[in-house]
């Protein structure tokens, strides 16, 4: 069962927030080991753990929209690629040559490096918004129906990646 | 017993003071308010304090008076060690009064005399009160309890608190976090006070911050934090700290007995100690009447045949005094909130809870905290024992309309290379939960693997709490990295680890050893659960011994006033046998068999018959020929 199927909501980017907690706290109120502390029924009282256990990590899971997408990558990839941040981020290949040049400039004339870097996080940041926008829009293709869409995600979401430990490091220079 | 149902009471075990609550409506009733239960003496607060000066420990009261005569022998605030290693308190050690010392696997003890407890047995002490006030209020055996816990206590806290309760007799049906129960009571039948709320608990060596979420029954707790090392026992330590260079100097000048500071700084006479904290806490409690900031209260050191030390301060001192300690509650509240994610005008309502929080400085702090006025309308001492007395009712199926739903508050995690750590379960998440984790071996044939887990935010395995180690065994010989087994982690509604392992080959069931490392093993609880019902047997008779005299007593007593009258009125030889067994009882009372002070008694009382019945005719005549000459008719 995944988590989609433990909270019946559609296997979706977007979600109704208030509908899923609506979902979450109707199943907890039937599921929690509280509701069943009173039978003294041991093997129903270990039932009830491990559904309330399943049911905390797929509402923690389906509420937050990163861990949602790592989720829905997830469960196409396999569990063994789970988490697309652990993935080493190298520089995008279109910005390193730039930045490689604003290194050397900055050691021969830190002066002039300066609007440099200025004008390099701005196009940075423009990508990194782009990118967003492109996720948004083909998340919502595959919200209606389009599953082909998934692998062109997760490109973007590695560009973003790459994009934004670029900045960060940019930044910290 | 009522066949009816079978009692939970709800306990709020404190590092000053501890409760007992039941929900006492019927089930199906709509009135399921909870109601705090009271000693003989007419108080719902039992102190937890434990002395141990005569033959048998005494809890509560009588001990609280005790603690200053009997400084050396009297253990309080045993909460802060709960669950704790001899290094962890090494400060701590220097401001008490009782001596702590370690055991041999580093764990604290608590030396009172010549008799050494480990905190959990003077906790498990504590809780045999409580059990003894709910059953001689309810006339019923109660077994079962919900305890609570600052929501911020680790793992080896919460163990050692329900050990405590398992040691006192109590199948300890939930451990529950004091703030979630104050939000409980809180919101208890009342819809309207749906919302997201903070519960500011600052108790008497605890401080815990939780956000929740009230929805029509629901509490989700979103966030918590606390510092488990932060209560108002501190607010004593500041006013003794800043009390103290006036009381040596005065001890030199005026009692000639300078007293000595030890290596922490503190006083370094137990007895001098003991009576600089009490001094300080009267002095805090009146703080709260103060009617303006420049009016005093007194720190006051009386000894017998000596002149008093007396210090005054104004409330304004003392709010600058302490300012800084309350100070350091603000991180935990801003961490939380960020945790929640949430702002300060997100918030519905701010409870405060816990008896320092009547110090308007507390009140005061709290609102500048989160940018409006507290809600102080909750009883600060009752309310947490109220909550876990409707988690209880819950328990029980009483109240179907409500659910908990808590989280853990501190990271777990696992050492791997380097000494570092890996977390596997975050904190505040959801609990229950579970985590598995698989395992292999690293070199042929081996047939076992060591997991130490761990639980805190830091990187370093070193710098976090251990919690245990893990001993995966039985592992069939086969080459390096083949065996594969699954753990799995489980934190239950209790916020308490529970680990199970599996051969995924096999599917077997893996044995697994679990080592505490700052806690009791379950062989070690079974023991000392032995050894208290050959102690509790040894109780009895000590019951029934002083039951015995009590009720002797006076009426020996009665018998030797009137055995004057026995000679007048009785025969001689008939006067001599009452006054035999009155010789007889009280040898006996001066001996250890209550079965013989019982016979005696009865004896006493069986000669003595006809001697009431002569007393009463003669007070009567006595009466009649008074009023006769009194010339007086009714």
């Amino acid at each position: 069962m995944d988590y989609f199927e433990v909270l019946s909501v559609p296997k979706r980017f977007s979600q109704d927030l208030k509908a899923l907690e609506k979902r979450f706290y109707e199943l907890s109120r039937a599921l929690h080991p509280d509701r069943f502390q009173a039978s003294g029924d041991r093997e129903l009282q270990k039932q009830a753990l491990e559904k309330m256990s399943l049911l905390n990590q797929a509402y923690t899971t389906l509420k937050n929209p990163d861990l949602r997408r790592a989720y829905i990558l997830s469960l196409q990839e396999g569990p063994s690629q789970a988490s697309p941040s652990a993935k080493k981020s190298g520089i995008p290949m279109d910005l390193a040559e730039e930045w490689f040049e604003i290194q050397d400039l900055r050691m021969d004339d830190p002066a002039a490096a300066g609007p440099r870097i200025q004008a390099f996080t701005g196009t940075i940041r423009t990508q990194i918004s782009e990118c967003n926008d492109r996720l948004r829009r083909l998340e919502d293709q595959y919200d209606q129906g389009h599953e082909s869409v998934l692998a062109e995600i997760r490109e973007t979401l590695n560009r973003r990646t790459t994009l934004e430990s670029l900045l960060k490091d940019v930044l910290q220079s | 017993m009522s066949s009816a149902r079978e009692i939970i009471v709800g306990i709020d075990l404190g590092t000053t003071n501890s409760l007992v609550a039941w929900v006492p409506a019927p089930k199906g009733s709509p009135d399921r308010k909870p109601v705090v239960l009271k000693s003989s003496d007419g108080s719902a607060l039992v102190p937890s304090v434990v002395t141990v000066s005569g033959t048998s420990p005494v809890v509560g009261q009588v001990a609280k008076h005790r603690k200053v005569r009997d400084a050396r022998t009297t253990a309080f605030s045993v909460k802060r060690l709960l669950g704790r290693s001899f290094s962890d308190l090494k400060t701590e050690a220097q401001s008490l009064p009782y001596e702590l010392i370690s055991d041999a696997s580093g764990l604290v003890r608590i030396r009172l005399g010549d008799q050494v407890f480990s905190a959990i047995e003077i906790s498990a002490l504590i809780l045999k009160e409580l059990k003894k006030v709910a059953e001689s209020q309810l006339e019923v055996p109660v077994r079962k309890a919900v305890i609570t816990v600052p929501a911020y206590f680790n793992d080896s806290q919460r163990q050692a608190t329900r050990t405590a309760g398992r040691l006192a007799g109590f199948e300890v049906l939930r451990i529950l976090n004091e703030p979630t129960a104050a939000a409980l009571a809180y919101g208890l039948g009342a819809k309207d006070r749906d919302g997201l709320i903070a519960v500011y608990d600052l108790g008497g060596g605890t401080f815990d911050l939780s956000i929740l979420k009230l929805h029509e029954g629901i509490f989700e707790v979103l966030s918590t934090h606390g510092d488990t090392q932060l209560g108002g026992d501190d607010l004593d330590q500041a006013l003794v700290a800043w009390a103290t260079p006036d009381f040596i100097r005065f001890s030199a000048e005026r009692w000639a007995r300078p007293l000595l500071r030890n290596g922490a700084g503190q006083i370094e006479d137990p007895l001098a100690r003991a009576e600089l904290i009490e001094a300080a806490e009267k002095a805090k409690n009146q703080i709260s009447g103060l009617k303006a900031g420049s009016d005093t209260v007194e720190l006051l050191v009386k000894r017998d045949g000596l002149p008093s030390f007396s210090k005054k301060i104004t409330g304004d001192e003392f709010n600058s005094l302490v300012r800084p300690v309350l100070e350091r509650t603000r991180a935990a509240c801003e961490a939380a909130m960020k945790d929640a994610g949430l702002s300060n005008s997100d918030l519905t309502e701010v409870i405060l809870v816990g008896g320092p929080t009547r110090l308007p400085i507390v009140q005061k702090v709290a609102e500048e905290i989160f940018g409006r006025k507290p809600n102080t309308s909750m009883h600060p001492d009752e309310v947490v024992a109220e909550g876990a007395a409707i988690q209880a009712d819950i328990l029980a199926g009483g109240n179907p309309d409500l659910l908990l739903l808590d989280v853990v508050p501190l990271t777990l995690g696992m050492e791997t290379y380097g000494g570092l750590v890996s977390p596997f379960i975050h904190r505040n998440s959801r609990i229950p939960t579970s985590v598995s984790e698989n395992f292999t071996t690293f070199m042929d044939n081996q047939t076992g693997v060591d997991i130490h887990v761990l639980q805190g935010e830091r990187d370093r395995a070193e710098d976090n709490r251990s919690l245990a180690r893990f001993k995966l065994s039985g592992i069939e010989p086969k080459p390096a990295g083949f065996p594969r087994i699954e753990v799995t982690f489980l934190i239950d509604a209790d916020g308490i680890l529970q680990v199970s392992a599996r051969d995924l080959q096999t599917g077997r069931e893996q044995s697994i050893e679990v080592k505490p490392s700052f806690g009791l093993t379950d062989a070690e609880v079974e023991k000392m659960l032995l050894d208290s019902m050959d102690h509790a047997e040894a109780d009895i008779a000590t019951r029934r011994l002083v039951e015995a005299k009590n009720e002797a007593e006076p009426i020996l007593r009665t018998a030797e006033a009137k055995i004057a009258d026995a000679f007048r009125l009785l025969p001689q030889d008939e006067a001599k046998v009452i006054e035999g067994r009155m010789t007889d009882l009280k040898q006996a009372m001066a001996g250890q068999d209550p079965d013989q002070i019982r016979e005696g008694l009865a004896a006493l009382n069986r000669s003595t018959v006809r001697l009431a019945e002569l007393l009463i005719k003669d007070a009567l005549n006595q009466a009649r020929e008074g009023r006769g000459k009194n010339g007086e008719h009714s």
